[in-house]
């Protein structure tokens, strides 16, 4: 056995002390850094097998010890757990946020909604009903009816441009480019992109035998970040590379993105349609709805699209459009069928009513419509589609309340005092509307209230969940990947020591060959 | 078996406890603020759906009251139309009873016959007894005195003239409760009746006027004719006095009618308030908060918060280093 043998294994137990001390050091300068995974150092016994240029000697067969690997704390059943929590969160996390935002727009629990302005409606109509032909309280129904389609427009156009915010608006494409939908799929892509990079740098390192331990955590965090929006299923391979996939559909294999997300417009149900194309911009899955029932980029779609059943931004607009287009029917329909007042003759200052009497200088009309769309034609269209956001007073009665038809068509030219078609109108609030499925408009707004209520509320329960779930994950990652002071001081103490002694070993060594070298002289 | 925790793991779950603590403070503080339980329905879906019911019912009752406020201000005034005309209709009578009195002579009726004719014209302003801008003895007609003199189609007339609705026609309704519509007024020529002459064959001839119209103003008239003519006849105003006592039985018919309208009114009104109170009642259950709970449970929750900062504090300060 060499004389110098000893100076080697305490010069490699030095160094290997050091390279422990370099590690733990660096565990605590990234305490805080987020996705970092506490790194530790793989000892074992350095034998005379591992280096085959030592002189073999049976008896002195242990040579100190070596560092095997860095290696990261990570448990990879615990990080595909989270994931699929995360996913299944985030999810959750955009409908709660949607579901709270159409509650706020539409709220009917203070007197700000809409119920509390049909109410004033119905009431000033009934005021008239008392006394027909005063000019004030005709122009009281008129400011009802005006702060009523007002709320019915500014509600759907808040509830419009949230969908827009989200899946764009079919009829203008260019709104696409800042949706929800649009951002995510591209940060998706980059994302999937990154991750084919990492991966072809991981390759090549694993293939040199270093521990690539900072693009592994740089990858890890994308990956966390990618399963927020979708929920792909991960597959961990042997050269070190990730495959992603979504349902059957190949996203990342090895270096390259196989997969493309692209969002196209689509229509009135689904303003926006999620495609995934080949890197040529070949399609591979025409609609990927269904392939993203989990992540924030299906709770996008969900809450954009018009699935029934379920809560979306369309329903509740869909619904103020029913419940306006009836209303305006109802109305309307006792208005053509009452009794309006004319100047007569012009400009006197006398109002009749018409019945009958040709000798009038106006010429006898049917009463022009109520709630229109249109307030200049006076006209009301064919179908509810979007009537909510249009809905308004006919510009010839809020030009002239006395044109609103109070009195019944059987009242004679002088009895302007008959305010019996306006208590039918006021009586409307009573009346079930075969358009509303039977309801009142008061039922019909309750049910609707109720029906987004009860949906937010199981939407929030969900996320309440899935929010504890992922909390109690994440904390078991964390004890898993973070670092531990406690640890890393003990450790720090643990190999400052054995440095320490080390040194004494090579100092003993030392004088032992001092010794031998006196002898010599 | 020992989990291994990381400083990490502490803090987060030390801030995640904080969390928790301060979102129930700040929800309670909220609800301590605005004195209701819940912001949006999704966080109670029974109890919003109960106060938008009670909101819809609520409107109504508001709606049926201040209908029947309406209704009885108008109801009183006509009310107070009818005593006084009753009482018109007492002096003609006496004034009548004078009359037939056997001592009587032209002279005096003719001197009873202006007082008459003041007592008629009375009653015709009586019928033109208007609430607000509203005439109410004249049907739908509302914007027109009913009572004045014949409209020249109808050529030559004199004497008095209802214009207004007809009877049968004339109801003005309003809504007193859900479907239950009332009149709240009365025909003024059922009442008071009408009485003039017009030129029937319009040959403008004065002296062959046809008489036109019943009721307490024609009956009047009739008596006043007699009156202050020069040749009263007697048997005439005989007759007329007990058509006179029907007139007034007609007035206290009416009068009654008003009266029991006004006494439904009232029960309808007092029932209604008692709705709103307890419509009331069950909206504010539903949503508001019970002050004493929702301030104890704040101040539980302060405590709670406070502990948690507290051991939050000592938890995650000490670590070896401390110690070396």
């Amino acid at each position: 056995m060499s004389t110098l043998f000893g100076i080697y294994n305490a010069q490699r137990s030095l160094s290997l002390n050091q390279a422990v001390m370099d590690i733990i050091n660096n565990n605590i300068a990234n305490i805080n850094t987020p996705g970092y995974s506490k790194q530790r150092a793989e000892i074992s016994q350095l034998t005379s097998g591992n280096i085959s240029t030592i002189p073999q000697n049976a008896a002195q067969d242990s040579m100190g010890a070596v560092i095997d690997a860095i290696t990261r704390n990570r448990d990879l059943f615990l990080d595909n757990y989270y994931r699929e929590e995360k996913s299944s969160l985030s999810y959750y996390q955009e409908l709660s946020e949607n579901a709270d935002l159409i509650e706020d727009i539409t709220n009917e629990l203070d007197n700000t909604g809409i119920g509390s302005s049909l109410n004033e409606l119905y009431l000033s109509l009934s005021q008239l009903s008392a006394n027909a032909n005063d000019f004030v309280l005709r122009n009281n129904v008129i400011q009802k009816a005006v702060e009523l389609s007002t709320k019915f427009n500014s509600i759907y156009s808040q509830l419009e441009n949230q969908r827009t915010n989200l899946v764009g608006d079919y009829t203008q494409p260019d709104t696409l480019d800042g949706s929800k939908v649009k951002i995510i799929s591209d940060d998706l892509n980059d994302k999937l992109n990154s991750i084919a990079d990492l991966n072809n740098s991981i390759i090549l390192a694993t293939a040199e035998g270093t521990s690539p331990n900072f693009l592994l955590d740089n990858r890890d965090t994308l990956l966390d970040e990618i399963s927020q929006y979708i929920p792909a299923d991960i597959k961990q391979e042997i050269n070190g590379s990730v495959t992603i996939s979504l349902g059957n559909t190949l996203l990342v294999s090895g270096k390259t993105q196989t997969g493309f997300f692209s969002v196209t417009s689509g229509d009135i149900d689904n303003p926006a349609t999620l495609q995934i194309e080949n890197p040529t911009g070949g399609v591979l899955v025409a609609d990927a709805y269904s392939l993203v029932s989990s992540g924030q980029l299906g709770a996008v779609l969900e809450m954009g699209g018009s699935e029934a059943n379920e809560l979306t931004i369309k329903s509740v607009m869909d619904n103020l459009d029913t419940l306006a287009y009836e209303l305006a029917n109802t109305i309307n329909n006792l208005q053509i069928s009452g009794q309006y007042m004319v100047e007569n003759p012009a400009g006197s200052g006398i109002y009749e009513l018409t019945n009958g009497d040709d000798i009038l200088t106006v010429p006898i009309e049917t009463p022009p419509y109520f709630f229109v769309d249109d307030a200049t034609a006076g006209t009301i269209p064919a179908t509810a589609a979007g009537f909510a956001k249009l809905i308004c007073i006919n510009d010839a009665i809020a030009d002239d309340p006395y044109q609103i038809s109070a009195a019944s068509a059987t009242a004679g030219i002088e009895e302007t005092g008959d305010g019996a078609n306006a208590l039918l109108m006021s009586q409307a609030r009573n009346s079930v509307i075969a358009g509303l499925g039977g309801a009142t408009t008061d039922q019909y707004l309750i049910n609707m209230v109720s029906d987004v209520g009860s949906k937010a509320n199981r939407i929030s329960t969900n996320y309440e969940i899935k929010e504890n779930i992922s909390q109690q994950l994440k904390m078991k990652r964390e004890s898993v990947i973070g670092v531990n002071l406690d640890e890393e001081m003990a450790d720090l103490i643990r190999f400052q020591r054995s440095y320490e002694a080390s040194a004494r070993v090579f100092s003993a060594v030392n004088d032992n060959i001092k010794t031998i070298l006196a002898m010599m002289g | 078996m020992y989990q291994r925790i990381t400083n990490n793991y502490i803090n987060e779950n030390v801030l995640n406890n904080l969390f928790t603590n301060r979102t129930t403070l700040i929800d309670l503080q909220r609800q301590i603020a605005s004195g209701t339980k819940f912001e949006r329905p999704s966080e109670d879906v029974l109890s919003a759906i109960t106060v938008l019911s009670s909101n819809s019912t609520l409107g109504k009752i508001e709606n049926y009251i201040k209908n029947i406020e309406t209704a009885k201000l108008e109801i009183e005034t006509a009310d107070r139309a009818l005593l006084t005309s009753l009482d018109s209709v007492h002096e003609a009578r006496e004034l009548t009873i004078q009359a037939l009195n056997a001592t009587s002579g032209t002279e005096e009726l003719n001197m009873m016959a202006e007082q008459i004719e003041q007592i008629i014209q009375q009653i015709k302003d009586l019928g033109n007894t208007k609430y607000g801008t509203t005439y109410i003895f004249g049907g739908k007609e509302t914007n027109s005195a009913p009572y004045t003199d014949p409209p020249t189609t109808v050529d030559d007339g004199e004497g008095i003239y209802y214009g207004g609705s007809a009877s049968g026609s004339h109801e003005r309704e309003i809504e007193i409760a859900e479907g239950v519509t009332i009149t709240v007024n009365l025909c003024g020529e059922d009442i008071f009746g009408q009485y003039y002459k017009w030129d029937h064959d319009a040959d403008d001839d004065p002296t062959d006027l046809q008489a036109v119209g019943d009721g307490l103003i024609a009956t009047l008239s009739k008596i006043k004719e007699q009156m202050e003519s020069s040749t009263p006849d007697k048997d005439i105003i005989r007759q007329e006095m007990a058509t006179l006592d029907n007139d007034l039985q007609t007035l206290l018919t009416s009068q009654a009618t008003l009266g029991s309208l006004l006494a439904r009114l009232d029960i309808t009104e007092r029932l209604h308030k008692d709705d709103k109170i307890s419509v009331t009642d069950i909206k504010s259950g539903a949503q508001d908060i019970d002050y004493a709970k929702a301030i104890s449970d704040l101040k539980f929750q302060e405590a709670a918060l406070q502990a948690s900062l507290q051991v939050g504090a000592q938890i995650i300060k000490p670590s070896l280093l401390n110690y070396l």
